[in-house]
């Protein structure tokens, strides 16, 4: 027998303000690095630090463990000591507008292009209005238009003249020019004209076809001349338009001398400016006319955006490298995206429209993304996917992308790409990826695991007291005394379910903290006691449990049917947990049993309704094998029995009430009643060993709570696996009863255990000659079974037997043994 | 003056119309000026006879624009084409008529084009025309019609060649004779309808001192509500008016024709932009 009453130093891991040398939190240094992660944080240190490909993180551990903080705390002290990566800038591309170019800037430089560029375009239109009104130009443009016009009066003049001596006039039609016979200016009629001599009507009709002829020939080269002169007057623009450009962009030039690809984009603005120089002559109008709803501003403002310099990302006021956290990671929100404007009707759009995503302000630096969020916007993470592997940002629309949408839009010179990404997530997230994402583990090598515990020590109780004061520093809340750390750190423990642990997951530590600091100044304390402590974790609960103090009232008012006292046979009190949001309380539940003759089998009620999980139905069946092995190794195992938990309209899962089960089935087997003052957790193996279980404070408290409720006898207790006692932290209330002798926790580790405290009677062990002890539970159930057995072998030989069933045996009582 | 300004007084208005650009721009400018005098605006399309004639001889050959391709000339094509002229032309002062709501009126004739715009001028106040018609050289400043209208033209001829519309100032040449105080008069007539500026420029050769024909234009002048500025010629030549008029920024140049020479006044009219007002 190795079941052990627990004593009450074992049922609370209880924390010694008197190890603490202050009085407040206020005397604690804040703690400059995490505890307790030193896993993730080797990994993260390790994953920043390695320049290879694919060496992105994956921060994963249960939320609220401090990832996210922890992770841009630790790369925003990396980052301060890098360089300030480049600027980044679209420019117009004058070859083809819809490919717009970049330009890489050293930091702060993009934003002084820009504005040079803006005041360039401010200066030339006033600059090249003034050249082209210029006196000098307007004598070299007239002199270009009198020497064509000289030319073709020259020309006309000869054919007019000619004409003239032939008394012929060159007049012009409503469609063209016409030559005729005159006669003292006036047009000769067509009756004079037939009184005239066949020779000299003749004669006038060659004449008319000659001056025809080279009327023609003067008028085609009228036209080759005006061509001419066109070209001639556009080289003279061109050459004002240099003039009044050039040196200011050259002044641009020296100054960009040593960025090669800004004096390359100096060049071919200036070309662009040169040839299309009509648009700044014609910007010094200041008329506001309105053509089709648009102003003339709003024209010249378009006209001269292709001259604009779009900075995508500025540094010009960075300190080291950037660290970014993306909360929204859309498609559009990572890798940027290009805005239309509606004009008319129609959507346009040009390069300074592109706007950069976070891929683009964290190049050169660090990017975090939460993954949940991430996989949750359509595209984003295959898009991320694509930065990634091609080393480079590409912005394109995803109704581009698509095919959704046919609107003109733009393809930008795409962005070398070098940024350290950190995606922070959950576990399971992270396992999925791994088995089901064939890249993932080829663009996040590096796994940060965060941990949601830390051992319990007396360095980490002293390391999580500065914690404590660390975060009601951060937080402005009261100082907390020892006593209230000491409660906290308590709480930790039972966050976590482990005298031996501390949790980790600092959200949870952090809301006791501000209802404790709420509590306290509502007690109107100064600092923080551990009676505003006690004040939170007891109203975090009362908020929560409703449905925990409805339980109890059903046990109380015996709705719910749960015995606290006397014996019954195959009866026995088990416990489940059931978890509500973040609040869990344990619930003591009626298991019965019930035995025949039968082919061997265990029927798990549960499993038959579809009520009970994997896990309970292979507890159930590890029983029958259980059964079989130790009472009837010789014998089939004739019997045929039934579990069900009783009152239990919901699902079943876990194998923590094995235990529980066995024992209500040996009860019956054994015609052995079970003291209904007990509960009982614990989950057994084929060799009746118990096996450690989880919510165990959560269980025997919900034991406590229903004896409580019908009274306390001091006969009342809970079994639990003796491997769950380093996990108790049971409330106060709970070990003083036990302090008390009202209540009482037992430690089993057999089988056996359990059966000789629940029936009050010895297990009973195999002597020499293999049987159990005359009398011993353990013997009950042996004859029983191969009592079972033989009435089963003899209702197979024929008819005349007895009938199946347990009531051959005239000195048990059937009904069981309450007493 | 009172009573030559009635003398003066423009109720009717002929405008000489085909579809060329220097025509159009005439039409604009008059219709401007019908609107503020609330004077009524008549318009005349001349058939030339010239090209009716030419389109009857079997001899005469076109050259259309713009290729330059041959052609022989019809007489109904010519009609046609004359007729679809005048149309145009119609509904061209239909459209700005209503815009500046004047009363109007529309006559096709047929003859030799100057003659008979001179002809249907005498019954005007005011004859309107473009410097150039459709001339045969681009650089022709001044049409053979423009011409006739601005040498022999009857009572007052107003020759547009930019479409530049009629604004402030009115400028006006004035030397103190009683010919061109009938021209003060009227200048300040139409400036007090267009704006009220009115720059008085005073020649070299005028009678008497600057001072004294200023006082002269305040007393003879019913000034009331008009701004009136002075400028004194330098020289006596056309070439200081010329330079005077563009120093303003003339909106409309109003003169005595018989002041200057014709050749003078060829050379005013190919270098001035501005309407120009010849008062006979």
């Amino acid at each position: 027998m190795t079941s052990q009453r627990l004593q009450t130093c074992q049922l609370r891991q209880a924390c010694d303000p008197v190890q603490f040398d202050f009085e407040t939190t206020e005397e604690l240094e804040d703690l400059s690095h995490i505890i307790g992660q030193e896993r993730a944080v080797g990994a993260v240190r390790f994953g920043i630090g390695i320049q290879r490909d694919g060496y992105n993180l994956y921060a994963l551990g249960p939320s609220g463990t401090g990832k996210r903080t922890t992770i841009k705390q630790f790369l925003q002290r990396r980052a301060a000591d890098e360089p300030v990566p480049s600027d980044w800038c679209y420019v117009n591309n004058f070859e083809d507008s819809h490919k717009p170019r970049t330009l890489e800037l050293p930091p702060g430089k993009g934003l002084e292009l820009r504005d040079d560029m803006e005041q360039l375009v401010e200066e030339l239109q006033t600059a090249i209005p003034t050249a082209f009104e210029s006196e000098d130009y307007q004598t070299r443009k007239q002199e270009l238009q009198e020497e064509f016009q000289e030319k073709q009066e020259e020309a006309l003049n000869g054919i007019q003249e000619k004409a003239k001596e032939r008394d012929i006039a060159l007049i012009r039609t409503p469609v063209g020019l016409a030559f005729a016979p005159v006669e003292e200016g006036e047009v000769v009629s067509p009756d004079d004209f037939q009184k005239l001599p066949d020779e000299k009507r003749e004669r006038v009709k060659e004449d008319i076809g000659q001056l025809q002829e080279e009327l023609q020939e003067t008028m085609r080269q009228a036209r080759q001349w005006e061509r001419e002169a066109r070209e001639k007057v556009k080289e003279l623009n061109r050459q004002v338009a240099m003039l009044a450009v050039g040196h200011r962009i050259q002044e641009l030039q020296e100054k960009y001398s040593d960025l090669q690809p800004v004096a390359d984009y100096l060049e071919t603005v200036k070309d662009d400016i040169v040839e299309n120089v009509e648009d700044f002559r014609r910007s010094g109008e200041e008329e506001q006319e309105a053509i089709l709803g648009l102003t003339t501003q709003r024209i010249q403002e378009a006209k001269f955006r292709r001259y604009q310099v779009n900075v995508l990302v500025d540094h010009s006021e960075s300190n080291g490298a950037p660290v970014i956290y993306e909360e929204h990671p859309t498609y559009n929100n990572l890798i940027g995206r290009i805005e239309h404007i509606a004009q008319m009707g129609a959507l346009l759009t040009d390069f300074n429209l592109i706007k950069p995503g976070a891929l683009h302000q964290a190049n050169g630096g660090y990017l975090l993304v939460d993954a949940r969020e991430l996989l949750m916007q359509p595209y984003a993470w295959e898009g991320l996917k694509r930065v990634l592997r091609a080393q480079q940002v590409r912005i394109e629309s995803l109704s581009q992308a698509l095919s959704l949408v046919s609107t003109v839009s733009l393809e930008p010179e795409p962005i070398p790409f070098n940024v350290k990404v950190v995606l922070i997530g959950e576990r399971l997230l992270y396992y999925l990826l791994n088995e089901y994402d064939p890249d993932f583990s080829e663009l996040f090598k590096v796994e940060a695991d965060f941990d949601d515990q830390m051992p319990r020590t007396p360095e980490n109780d002293q390391l999580y007291a500065r914690l404590i004061a660390t975060m009601a520093r951060r937080e402005a809340l009261r100082p907390f005394d020892r006593e209230a750390v000491a409660r906290v750190i308590e709480q930790s423990s039972r966050i976590i379910g482990d005298s031996k642990k501390l949790s980790t997951h600092l959200l949870s530590v952090a809301e006791l903290l501000e209802e404790a600091d709420y509590w306290s100044g509502e007690a109107g304390n100064g600092v923080v006691t551990v009676k505003d402590v006690q004040r939170a974790i007891d109203e975090q609960i009362n908020r929560a449990d409703r449905l925990r103090e409805r339980t109890q009232e059903h046990i109380r008012r015996g709705m719910i049917l749960i015995d606290t006292a006397g014996e019954k046979r195959g009866q026995v009190n088990g416990l489940s947990v059931i978890a509500l949001g973040n609040y869990a309380f344990g619930r003591p539940s009626r298991i019965t049993a019930r035995t025949r003759m039968g082919k061997g089998n265990v029927v798990d009620i549960e499993r038959e309704v579809e009520l009970g999980g994997p896990i309970h139905s292979k507890g159930v069946l590890i029983l029958s094998s259980y059964l079989g092995a130790r009472y009837a190794p010789e014998h089939p195992l004739s019997l045929s029995a039934s579990l069900v938990f009783e009152q239990s309209y919901a699902g079943v899962e876990g194998d923590s009430a094995s235990l529980a089960e066995l024992c209500a089935l040996l009860s019956e087997l054994a015609r052995a009643p079970i003291k209904q003052s007990f509960a009982v957790t614990g989950s057994v193996n084929q060799h009746g060993e118990v096996q450690p279980i989880g919510g165990v404070n959560e269980k025997i408290e919900g034991f406590f709570d229903a004896c409580m409720a019908k009274g306390l006898t001091g006969e009342q207790g809970v079994l639990i696996p003796g491997s769950n006692v380093e996990h108790l932290m049971l409330r106060h209330e709970v070990v003083q009863a036990v302090e008390e002798g009202n209540f009482h926790v037992h430690a089993v580790e057999t089988v056996d255990d359990a059966i000789a405290l629940l029936m009050g009677l010895p297990a009973g062990e195999r002597d020499e000659e293999g049987g159990f002890p005359s009398g011993s539970i353990n013997h009950r159930v042996e004859a029983r079974l191969i009592q079972l057995a033989e009435l089963q072998r003899d209702f197979g030989e024929g008819p005349g037997e007895d009938a199946p069933g347990g009531s051959s045996d005239p000195g048990e009582d059937e009904s069981g043994g309450e007493e | 003056m009172s009573e030559g300004k009635e003398e003066l007084a423009i109720r009717r208005i002929l405008i000489g119309l085909d579809t060329s650009y220097h025509s159009l721009a005439a039409l604009r400018a008059a219709a401007e000026l019908a609107s503020s005098l609330e004077a009524e605006l008549h318009g005349l399309f001349v058939e030339d006879s010239n090209l009716l004639r030419a389109a009857e001889l079997t001899v005469a050959r076109e050259l259309r624009f713009p290729f330059a391709t041959r052609g022989r000339l019809s007489p109904i094509r010519m009609r046609r084409q004359l007729r679809a002229q005048a149309e145009q032309a119609r509904q061209a002062l239909s459209a700005i008529a209503r815009h500046h709501e004047i009363t109007w009126s529309f006559q096709v004739v047929r003859g030799a084009v100057s003659a008979k715009m001179l002809e249907e001028a005498a019954n005007a106040d005011l004859l309107c025309v473009g410097r150039a018609s459709r001339p045969v050289l681009h650089r022709s400043r001044v049409g053979s019609t423009a011409e006739a209208a601005a040498m022999r033209g009857p009572r007052s001829v107003l020759l547009v060649s930019r479409d530049t519309g009629i604004h402030p100032p009115v400028v006006v040449l004035y030397d103190g004779s009683p010919d061109t105080k009938r021209v003060l008069l009227l200048a300040s007539n139409v400036a007090d309808h267009i704006g009220g500026l009115l720059s008085i420029l005073v020649p070299a050769s005028a009678s008497g001192t600057s001072k004294e024909i200023q006082e002269q234009i305040t007393s003879g002048l019913d000034a009331e509500g008009l701004l009136v500025r002075y400028r004194e010629l330098a020289g006596s030549g056309v070439m200081s008016l010329i330079n005077a008029v563009q120093t303003e920024g003339a909106g409309m140049l109003v003169l005595e024709r018989a002041f200057l020479p014709a050749d003078s006044l060829r050379k005013l009219l190919d270098e001035v932009d501005c309407p120009v007002l010849l008062v006979g």
